[in-house]
């Protein structure tokens, strides 16, 4: 299924980025258009410094754009104050990290609750919430075991655990496969994409690894700021 | 001021500037070999200015303490010192009667008074000679009607030599004009000037066996120890003189001889005080060649060391006050590296792999740390001086209730021996903790895993036990011929530098020789290890030599652990409690044993080593540090007044020391052991590590309200999940901010509650001995009988005397011998003591407190009637008992008689119906007739710290009156009626026996004034130690700061998933308002805890002060709630910047 067969989910026109040091003046996006559908499994790749980060970044709503527009869910993104744009993540929004940011001091479980309590779930059903991610990414026996005590693919999995505890619509993850073996990193992408067919859950994934791009349903190909190309991969 | 704690200032300050120096070459040696280290340590000093900030004013606060301390205490002394000049003036030695070979007698025979004069007329150094009488006198303004009943009367010797002659001198004349003064012409001095309001020209009236004399005043001169009278009682100002001719002032007071003699040695004022004390020397070699019945009582010497003495007990005090602030401070400089260290961690390790030495790395940081240590010290310097101008501010107003002038006295040497000490504790606790910051794991650095808990590992079984312990053994061993060899080395280049340039030429001299013995010796050492290292390596000879030593110091490394440090700890604590017990025993030092800091410190290391050893052997470390915890500060407050162990002998509830106890039950048990003001301290310090192991190990436990309460915490769950879960993680961390805030805490309590309740005890209604008003009479115009001379007095309002007083009491004052029984069973010394007979009326309606009653008196209403009866039966006060540990107040004096046991030996002497009279004969010096006399009854010290005259033996009026002729002074006490001002009724009184020259106080004002001081005393220390605070908060604000950098991206990481940016800040708020409330309430609950059991403790209670508990809670409050308050704006800042951290900005943050 191709972007063009669902409706979008993410709908970015012609937006921009500058990054303003005082003495540099640099532009990561010079006008970015793309539209994700829902469910799909969308990777960004290019080289070091051509803006993936920055476009994950702006359409997460995590960083303010220069200019252009980000629609997510019919709603723009730049009009809403930061406390909404917060509140929306925290509630339709999951992130997955290169280096796990997991709070070091929090046991597993903990880690991923976190994301409901500030929805302002109970903590009963946070509890339970977190508890079933993390059966789904086989981990229940690690719940109370803090990150220092996980390998690095049991942290990503925690990771993603967080993710999706919220079930949200779009999952962002960032080089999520980045700090891992080939085999820990294929092992990643196997519960990514199965979560993403069960869930259909639309994912965007920035990376460097063509074998992970080729496991999305799409790959956007960025150079110096700028979409260079798309490029459909048949799963 | 020239020592402190006994040892001289300069040796201090050579002492220290040597270390100075040698610090300060240890850096020019790190800068010239690694300036890149250096420049690394210096970046963060400039990059995070607000932090650098923090820094600055946490490590400043030893240097500000100190130096605070030392220059109130310069400035105490120097005052006291100048008010001793300006009274003695030209006096440089004093000589009186001796009381004990005149018996009594209180006057100087003219023709000793000369031989004296004959003796020392040879000694060029004495310049001045006079014999004088001194005596009370009442003098009055009959114009005015203004009297002055503390007026003195001077008769002066008028050949007296030029050396006195200047302390005579006002607007001119001196001796010539008091020798050619016409017999109805007097001088007075200017303190008389003012309270009669006269001049010169006018008529002053003196009062002498009642009847009035007056003279013409003719000059008026300053008030000096020649000329008026000096000290006077509490809450009384010293008097002013009226002077005359010595002859004419002999005939007026009907006086045998003059009272004093005073001798002037060359150099005026401020002379050579060891001259001074040579002629002292020599004049009292001269009075025993002579044999004349005189002594020496004090030269300006002894006098002048008083004033630097008690500049010293000041500077004692605040630096001991001050010591919980510097424990603060030391452990915030501490806290401040291992920050910093593991902000650093990864970027360490990295360094520590591509080949950087652990020494560059501790050199990196000692860097770092001395640009904060040399601005730190400087600041701290500066603002201590700020510090002493406030509390010299508020001495000013105790002080000059005694007369005293106080002024800001900044001595340059007080300034930098503050500025030493603080450059080399920081310098000593930077490189200690820049040690420990260097010597990490490379791999766990670098891959950011944590360190293993050191007191969390586990059983390597018996053997590794021993191993580790010998290990340790053989570390501090290595430690010790080490040591000795450098001291020996830079002995022996001091001795050679000393035989090349023959002499050092004074202590600057001698200080740069041990600097640069100390430079040589160093640099010796470390070409020596590497040339050892070199030969090792190289030649097999050296390898098969020091093989046993190099494979010994590896094998001791490679098994050096917590556990082998746990055993040694356990045997120290077990010699502590030895030597601390049973010290006597083996002739241990009196510092140490039987002493109960090491006792209680022995006591501490051994439980903190069981809960090692325990989780070396497998128990879980919570259950174990949590028991060993609880346990520990179970016995500091011990003893509880509730049962804890029902098990137990029924006495165990009762036990104080469960050791002494269960040993005791096998009659094993330890004598008396004594402990003084550094229990304070050691307490503290053991209570707040040992209840902050409880509440680290138990931190989950005691948070799980907050879990409970998740429901009802709503939006903030989240900011309260993190804000519980960073200082539970960082243990080390937390326990060390948990400390600094618990033990200021702490030391703020226990001061607050003591001084409240002693304040209470001391300055209470018990101190009033049941009166309102204390009339002292003169002994030149003696009253026999109050209510006739008050009904007689033409100047007495009858309204006042009507219906103002309820009762009248008197004292009849002597002088008395008393030579104690041999049949008493507690031994006793013989000597003079105030003899006070109590009238019928006295016994009746005193509340003076008796603090133990002899066997047969049940209560004080028995004593007291046995004296109302009896005429044999005596009471004396609480001074004439040796002090105790836990006893208060003055002790015995020298010449004077006393009771050699303390008040518990005494309790303890005898069986619990009380203990033995204790028989003395009492006989008159004068008359020589003797009684014999039972003591029954000893009267607390609380009674005696306002009305001076009741520190005495009470006897029956009867007995004063036939063996002591009445006495030479009575002693009036009124009661007055309800709703009469005792102010008013003194002051009616006095007015009405002006021609008695009585003086009349309202005791219930003099406790007040009494109260006052000591409440401004209390509340200068609480202040000084509320510096403390500053540290804690500082530490917090430090804290707070170093973690929003290190948690960026955790921060960004959060704010992506969710967390509003006030969430940030709200938890990053409560983070640190949980060390600061954790640490109030330990300080409040443990200070809460030591204060009760000190203050209804056994020792205290026998000793009279059966205070009650309360507590001053307002005060209390305030300051916790200040402080409260401060650290949470200390840490609103950086919650607040952690809030606003862009998150896109902070996910890529990498340090």
């Amino acid at each position: 299924m191709t972007s063009e067969d669902r409706a979008a989910i993410i709908d970015v026109h012609n937006i921009t980025k500058t990054y303003d040091t005082g003495s540099v003046s640099v532009q990561a996006l010079r006008g970015v258009s793309v539209q994700v559908a829902k469910g799909e499994m969308v990777a960004v790749m290019g080289p070091s410094g051509c803006g993936k980060t920055t476009l994950l970044n702006c359409l997460s709503g995590i960083d303010d754009v220069s200019g252009g527009q980000i629609v997510i869910e019919g709603t723009d993104i730049n009009e809403m104050s930061d406390d909404v744009k917060t509140i929306y993540r925290a509630q339709r929004m999951g992130f997955i990290f290169q280096f796990y940011n997991l709070l070091p001091v929090l046991s597993a479980l903990e880690n991923v609750e976190l994301p409901l309590l500030v929805s302002g779930a109970s903590p009963k059903d946070s509890r339970e919430q977190a508890m079933k991610s993390l059966e789904r990414v086989g981990l229940t026996d690690w719940a109370t075991h803090k990150p220092a005590e996980l390998s690095g693919g049991q942290r990503q999995r925690v990771t993603i655990a967080r993710a999706l505890v919220n079930d949200p619509a779009i999952v962002w993850a960032d080089e999520p496969t980045g700090d891992l073996d080939s085999k820990t990193a294929s092992d990643i992408m196997d519960l990514m994409q199965e979560l993403n067919r069960e869930q259909s859950q639309t994912f965007v994934i920035v990376t460097h690894d063509s074998s992970v791009a080729q496991r999305c349903d799409r790959t956007i190909h960025m150079n110096d700021g700028l979409i260079e190309r798309e490029e459909v991969h048949a799963n | 001021m020239e020592t402190i704690f006994g040892i001289s200032l300069d040796t201090y300050l050579i002492a220290l500037a040597t270390m100075a120096v040698v610090i300060v070459l240890i850096m020019a040696v790190i800068t010239a070999r690694q300036p890149l280290l250096v420049k690394l340590g210096a970046r963060n000093f400039t990059r995070r200015k607000s932090q650098t900030v923090l820094i600055i004013i946490g490590l400043m606060l030893s240097t500000l303490i100190v130096s605070s301390a030392l220059v109130t205490g310069d400035t105490v002394g120097q005052s006291i010192t100048n008010r001793i000049y300006q009274s003695l003036g030209t006096i440089d030695v004093i000589v009186d009667p001796d009381q004990e070979q005149a018996a009594g007698v209180e006057f100087i025979d003219e023709s000793d008074s000369e031989s004296l004069r004959q003796a020392l007329a040879q000694d060029q150094r004495v310049d001045g000679f006079s014999a004088i009488l001194q005596i009370d006198i009442p003098a009055a303004n009959q114009g005015e009607r203004l009297s002055d009943p503390r007026a003195y009367l001077v008769g002066l010797d008028v050949d007296t030599q030029t050396g006195l002659e200047e302390m005579l001198e006002a607007s001119g004349g001196g001796l010539a004009r008091l020798s050619s003064l016409a017999s109805n012409e007097v001088f007075i001095s200017e303190r008389l000037e003012k309270s009669l309001d006269l001049q010169v020209g006018e008529m002053v009236t003196l009062f002498v066996e009642n009847t009035p004399y007056e003279f013409r005043v003719a000059e008026i001169v300053k008030d000096n120890g020649l000329t008026s009278k000096d000290q006077a009682g509490p809450g009384s100002k010293p008097g002013g003189g009226v002077i005359m001719p010595l002859s004419r002032a002999l005939n007026l007071s009907n006086n045998e001889g003059p009272n004093i003699i005073v001798i002037s040695v060359e150099g005026g004022n401020r002379n050579d005080l060891d001259m001074v004390g040579a002629v002292s020397e020599m004049t009292a070699s001269k009075i025993e060649t002579l044999g004349i019945p005189l002594e020496v009582v004090e030269d300006k010497k002894e006098l002048a060391a008083i004033g630097s003495l008690v500049g010293s007990v000041f500077v004692a005090f605040f630096i001991i006050f001050g010591l919980f602030s510097i424990a603060a401070g030391l452990m915030l400089i501490f806290l401040t590296f291992v920050m910093l260290a593991a902000e650093r961690r990864s970027e360490m390790g990295m360094a520590r792999a591509v080949g950087m030495k652990r020494l560059h790395l501790t050199e990196m940081y000692i860097a770092e740390g001395m640009l904060y240590n040399v601005g730190s010290a400087m600041v701290g310097a500066a603002l201590g001086v700020l510090v002493a101008w406030l509390m010299i501010t508020l001495l000013g107003f105790i002080f000059a209730s005694f007369g005293t002038q106080i002024t800001l006295n900044v001595n340059p040497r007080a300034l930098a021996l503050a500025y030493l000490i603080g450059v080399v504790l920081t310098f000593v606790t930077v490189a200690i903790s820049s040690w420990r910051a260097a010597n990490l794991n490379i791999v766990r650095a670098i891959r950011d895993i944590p360190e293993p808990d050191l007191l969390a590992k586990t059983s390597g079984g018996l053997m590794e036990l021993i191993r580790s312990t010998l290990s340790v053994i053989w570390g501090v061993f290595w430690l010790i011929p080490a040591t000795g060899l450098v001291i020996a080395l830079v002995i022996g280049t001091i001795w050679s530098l000393a035989r090349i340039s023959g002499d050092f030429g004074g202590e600057i001299a001698t200080a740069a020789s041990i600097t640069v013995s100390i430079g040589l010796v160093l640099l010796l050492i470390v070409y020596v290890r590497k040339l050892a290292a070199y030969l090792y390596n190289r030649l097999k000879i050296f390898r098969l030599l020091f093989y046993p030593f190099v494979g010994m110091n590896n094998w001791s490394k490679a098994h050096r652990s917590s556990i082998g440090w746990a055993m040694w700890m356990l045997i120290f604590g077990v010699a502590g409690i030895y030597v601390g017990g049973w010290g006597e025993n083996i002739g241990a030092p009196s510092w140490v044993g039987p002493q109960l800091w090491s006792y209680t410190g022995g006591t501490t290391l051994v439980m903190f080593a069981i809960g090692v050893i325990a989780v070396y052997f497998g128990a879980p470390a919570r259950i174990s540090f949590s028991t060993i915890g609880l346990l520990t500060v179970w016995l500091w407050l011990l003893p509880l007044p509730f049962s804890v162990i029902p098990w137990l002998p029924d006495e165990a509830n009762g036990w104080v020391d469960p050791i002494d106890g269960i040993l005791g039950l096998a009659g094993w048990g330890h004598g008396g052991i004594t402990g003084d003001i550094e229990m304070f301290f050691v307490s503290g310090v053991a209570v707040t590590a040992a209840s902050i192991f409880v509440v680290i190990y138990n931190s989950t436990v005691l948070l799980a309200p907050f879990n409970l309460a998740r429901g009802a915490l709503g939006g903030l769950m989240p900011a309260v999940r993190t804000a519980i879960a960073y200082p539970l993680a960082n243990r080390f961390r937390t326990a060390m901010t948990l400390s600094m805030f618990t033990l200021v805490v702490f030391a703020l309590v226990v001061m607050s509650i003591l001084n409240h309740n002693f304040s209470a005890v001391f300055n209470g209604e018990e101190a009033q001995g049941g009166y309102d008003v204390a009339v002292i009479g003169n002994p030149a115009n003696r009253i026999q009988d109050i209510d006739s001379a008050l009904m007689t007095s033409p100047f007495m309002d009858q309204n006042l005397l009507q219906d103002g007083i309820a009762e009248t009491a008197s004292l009849r004052t002597a002088t008395g011998y008393l030579e104690g029984s041999s049949g008493n069973s507690v031994a006793t010394k013989d000597g003079f003591y105030k003899v006070q007979g109590m009238d019928s009326s006295f016994i009746e309606t005193n509340s003076l407190k008796l603090v133990t009653r002899a066997r047969g008196y049940a209560n004080d209403s028995e004593v007291f009637s046995a004296l109302a009866t009896g005429t044999n039966f005596a009471i004396v006060d609480e001074s004439r008992l040796q002090s105790g540990g836990g006893q208060w107040g003055p002790g015995p004096g020298d010449g004077v008689f006393e009771i050699e046991e303390t008040l518990q030996g005494l309790d303890a002497s005898n069986d619990e119906m009380g203990w033995d009279p204790i028989v003395f004969t009492l006989s008159d010096p004068f008359s020589g007739l003797e009684t014999d006399i039972q003591i029954i009854g000893i009267i607390s010290n609380t009674a005696t710290t306002v009305r001076v005259e009741w520190s005495a033996l009470f006897v029956g009026e009867s007995l004063v009156d036939e063996n002591f002729f009445g006495g030479y002074q009575d002693n009036f006490y009124v009661i007055s009626t309800e709703g009469t001002d005792s102010i008013d009724l003194a002051r009616g009184i006095e007015s009405a026996l002006l021609e008695s020259g009585v003086q009349a106080s309202s005791i219930a004002q003099e406790v007040e004034e009494s109260a006052s001081q000591s409440n401004a005393f209390s509340a200068l220390f609480e202040g000084f130690t509320a510096l403390g605070l500053i540290v804690g908060i500082a530490a917090l604000g430090v804290i707070a700061f170093r973690t929003v950098a290190e948690r960026r991206q955790q921060i960004g990481m959060l704010r992506a998933i969710g967390y509003r940016s006030r969430l940030i800040g709200v938890s990053f708020f409560l983070e640190s308002t949980f060390i600061s409330v954790t640490g109030i309430l330990l300080g409040l609950g443990l200070g809460y805890g030591i204060s009760y059991n000190l203050l209804t403790s056994e020792e205290f209670t026998e000793a009279g002060l059966e205070t009650g508990f309360d507590v001053p809670w307002t005060r209390i409050l305030i300051f916790i709630g200040l402080a409260f308050v401060t650290s949470s704006i200390m840490t609103l800042i950086p919650a607040r910047s952690a809030s606003r951290v862009p998150v896109a900005e902070a996910l890529r943050y990498n340090g």
